[in-house]
């Protein structure tokens, strides 16, 4: 079907672009799942089965994906034909020095729990991954691919971190 | 030639109601309802609630639900209860749950945990089935006809296994399986229908046997499900066991009491605290005394257990306190007065328990079933999502996550697998449920093993391995190997238990007994489905069959209709079905042009308002 060929962008009627605007993509799940979900073919012949669990499932792939900003950024590089060895690593030292860091934060906290040296580096960790997707908008308008996807690494990195150490404090 | 006049008066919507039912499978009692004419749950000996208990005596007869209670008495029967909590599980896992309980389990062919009576060996999908077939009895001779289909609940936190054994067992009964339904989905069906709300909601959900809690939003009759979690080996029997604990360690007269009678004295006991402060009961000539303050010391723990489920529900959803419009109460053991107030003062919102909380649940499945059957014509949309991750087995022992939890379903995700070593021909692929970094703490749902894989370099050949979550929450997964096209095999064994093709000839032999109503059933079922295939595809081509087909296509599919109409006022089942097959054949191009040009009219950009 050509629906299933569309890329999710074209799915939803979206404009590609770094930010997406959340609700505006929950309504449009929603449109399609009113038309498209198994349910409303419970009644229909196998074929009309197969299509609607298959494009239902593709909808909600592109929510999943749209919905996520590091997926989001992964798709878009994908859908411009920019594919890199995910095993290469970046030369940049700065970055390599933050992730030392951060291991050395959390072994210490793991032996020292202290909720507010906890809540000091999630409003940096913030700040840091607010400045890297400020960037990846930048290099995306200038179509600069390579450091879009450098500057992708670090995205990954911040998010995983905020997770982790959300998680320890409410623990 | 001119187009046929195809509209058939003597077909008339009515003709085409089906009937349908919910089935609430319950860990303790179970129901089953229709909702086609307002909400009717069937009674059995004056009750709605139908004991999930079994009993089969010495001669292997078999009785159920309050006469299974009765007869339980008889010391050569064998009492199966709460069959639920080992629906899925492998021997070993009842094992290591500490499951057993009264169950006299053994662990027949390849870790399947079963009974033995009278020769006859009955494993939890028997025993679950002879109480689905029992339920569908009840219901058939209630409206006196046959039961066309069934929404059946689940707890919503029942993993692959546990899902496809309960659909098995419904198989196994007769039962057209219309949709398996998360009962916290369900119960929030029924309050949503009733209350016309709109909001976040919570749904506590704490039975006999499981603790599930959901967080949804409703809006316009769309139940949108936002995560879910639970516990499938918490409920009501828990709180009976700490008691019966109680009981042993506060009264030395009661050792030697079998486990069985000390279970009926901690629910006489729990259901006589459940209000009041203080209550008293006599065992052979002793009195038990226990105030509600020495009762909430009992159960307090297991309680904080559902408040912490709760918390990381709420969490997972992505709403907070604040967000919540009210929490809603399902299942027997939220009867137990202190969870409402507890509830209240954690999220400063109204608990509602306004719906019998025992029958909640069977009433969603009805409505459900009703709307899935067509017989309702309501929009109502059900959202789910996937209860546990899913993932494969990785190098080490440890699960790499495909699909991760509170992912929407259905949902279809491709990995793309290679070999390791050079010529290698054969990828053993394990797949792995739950949250857990170590496989080991997982469960696996099986192997697979993909096949044939042609000859190359290690890294060489790319295998992509789609894997399918159903609306049902339940997995499917199929294989290409991308370099040279070809379709890999797939091989699927079961970590443990029963295959696809074992429950298949399980099915075959149950049915062989009626060959004669089967025939005159089969003959009934295809006149009722090429009915229902006559009147979609009429109501189609009246609204846009001369704008997608041309006068060639319109008249190819109207002959073969035609066809079809001609077969139905015969007797003849396999030439219905061979007439429907070739209706649905020849229309297949036109529901692939209608599908997609209701999605260009979508991506065109309408408004929730004007499809609703």
């Amino acid at each position: 079907m050509d629906i299933l060929k569309k890329n999710f962008f074209e799915l939803f009627n979206i404009n590609i672009s770094i930010d997406i605007n959340k609700s505006e993509l929950d309504e449009k799940v929603k449109i399609f799942q009113t038309q498209f979900h198994p349910d409303k073919y419970a009644n229909g012949s196998d074929l009309e089965k197969r299509l609607a669990l298959q494009i239902s499932s593709h909808v909600n792939d592109g929510y999943k994906v749209l919905g996520d900003i590091v997926l989001r950024i992964e798709y878009i590089l994908k859908i411009n034909n920019f594919t890199k060895d995910e095993s290469k690593t970046i030369n940049d030292i700065n970055f390599l020095r933050e992730q030392i860091e951060y291991n050395e934060l959390v072994e210490s906290l793991e032996e020292n729990f202290d909720k507010d040296i906890i809540d000091e580096h999630l409003s940096k960790i913030r700040l840091l991954l607010k400045n890297t997707i400020d960037s990846i908008k930048l290099f995306f308008d200038s179509e600069d691919y390579e450091n879009m996807w450098q500057n992708l690494s670090k995205l990954r990195f911040y998010t995983k971190n905020i997770n982790e150490l959300i998680k320890m404090r409410n623990k | 030639m001119s187009l046929l006049q195809i509209s058939d008066p003597s077909i008339k919507n009515d003709d085409l109601k089906k009937f349908v039912v919910g089935i609430d499978l319950g860990t303790t009692n179970s129901l089953i309802a229709s909702y086609d004419s307002g909400l009717i749950i069937y009674e059995d000996n004056n009750s709605s609630l139908i004991p999930s208990v079994v009993t089969i005596n010495s001669k292997g007869n078999i009785s159920i639900g309050a006469d299974a209670i009765k007869n339980s008495d008889d010391d050569k029967s064998i009492c199966l209860e709460s069959i639920k909590r080992i629906m899925g599980l492998s021997y070993t896992d009842i094992e290591e749950l500490s499951l057993k309980g009264d169950l006299p389990l053994i662990k027949s062919d390849n870790n399947l945990p079963s009974v033995i009576v009278n020769n006859e060996k009955y494993s939890a999908i028997d025993i679950s089935s002879k109480i689905l077939l029992y339920l569908k009895k009840l219901a058939e001779d209630n409206e006196n006809k046959p039961l066309d289909g069934a929404v059946i609940t689940v707890p919503a936190y029942f993993n692959d296994i546990q899902r496809q054994a309960t659909k098995n067992a419904a198989k196994l009964a007769g039962i057209n399986v219309l949709r398996l339904l998360n009962e916290p989905t369900a119960a929030a069906l029924a309050y949503g229908l009733e209350s016309n709300e709109t909001g976040s909601f919570i749904i506590y959900d704490f039975g006999g046997g499981t603790f599930d809690v959901s967080v949804l939003t409703l809006e316009k009759g769309i139940f949108k499900v936002l995560s879910t979690d639970g516990n499938t080996h918490l409920g009501g029997d828990d709180i009976d066991y700490e008691i019966s604990n109680w009981l042993l360690n506060n009264h030395s007269f009661l050792k030697g009491y079998k486990t069985a009678d000390l279970k009926k004295y901690s629910r006489i006991l729990k259901e006589s605290i459940i209000d009041k402060e203080f209550t008293s009961m006599d065992i052979d000539g002793n009195t038990i005394s226990l105030s509600q303050n020495n009762f909430s010391k009992i159960i307090d723990p297991i309680l904080d257990k559902t408040f912490d489920i709760v918390a990381n529900a709420l969490d997972a959803s992505g709403l907070s306190k604040h967000d919540i419009k009210n929490i809603i109460l399902v299942g027997g053991s939220t009867r137990i007065h202190c969870i409402k107030y507890i509830l209240e003062k954690k999220y400063s919102c109204d608990v509602l328990n306004d719906i019998d909380p025992d029958k909640v649940v069977a009433h969603g499945a009805a409505i459900q079933a009703s709307v899935l059957s067509g017989n309702n014509k309501e929009n109502i949309l059900l959202l789910d999502v996937l209860p546990l991750s899913l993932g494969v087995e990785t190098y080490g022992g440890l699960s790499e996550k495909v699909i991760l939890r509170n992912t929407p379903i259905p949902i279809k995700l491709r990995k793309t697998f290679t070999t390791f070593k050079d010529g290698q021909s054969k990828i053993l692929i394990n797949i792995i449920q739950g949250e857990r970094e170590l496989v080991n703490d997982c469960n696996s749902l099986g192997e697979f093993i993909l096949k044939d894989i042609p000859s190359m370099v290690a890294g060489g050949p790319r295998i992509d391995v789609d894997f399918q979550i159903d609306a049902d929450g339940i997995l499917s997964v199929s294989a290409t190997e991308t370099t040279t096209g070809n379709s890999s095999m797939i091989e699927v064994k079961p970590s443990y238990g029963l295959s696809e093709s074992d429950i298949s000839s399980m099915i075959e032999e149950s049915n062989q007994s009626a060959e004669a109503d089967m025939q005159l059933r089969r003959l009934n079922e295809s006149i009722v489905e090429g009915k229902r295939v006559i009147y979609a595809l009429e109501q189609a081509l009246n609204s846009d069959g001369k704008e997608l087909l041309s006068t060639d296509e319109y008249n190819i599919i109207t002959r073969e209709l035609i066809a079809l109409k001609s077969s139905i006022n015969g007797d003849d089942s396999e030439l219905i079905e061979d007439k429907i097959v070739c209706v649905e054949k020849a229309s297949e191009f036109y529901v692939e042009r209608r599908m997609n040009s209701s999605i260009k009219s979508l991506i065109a950009g309408k408004g929730i308002d004007d499809i609703l």
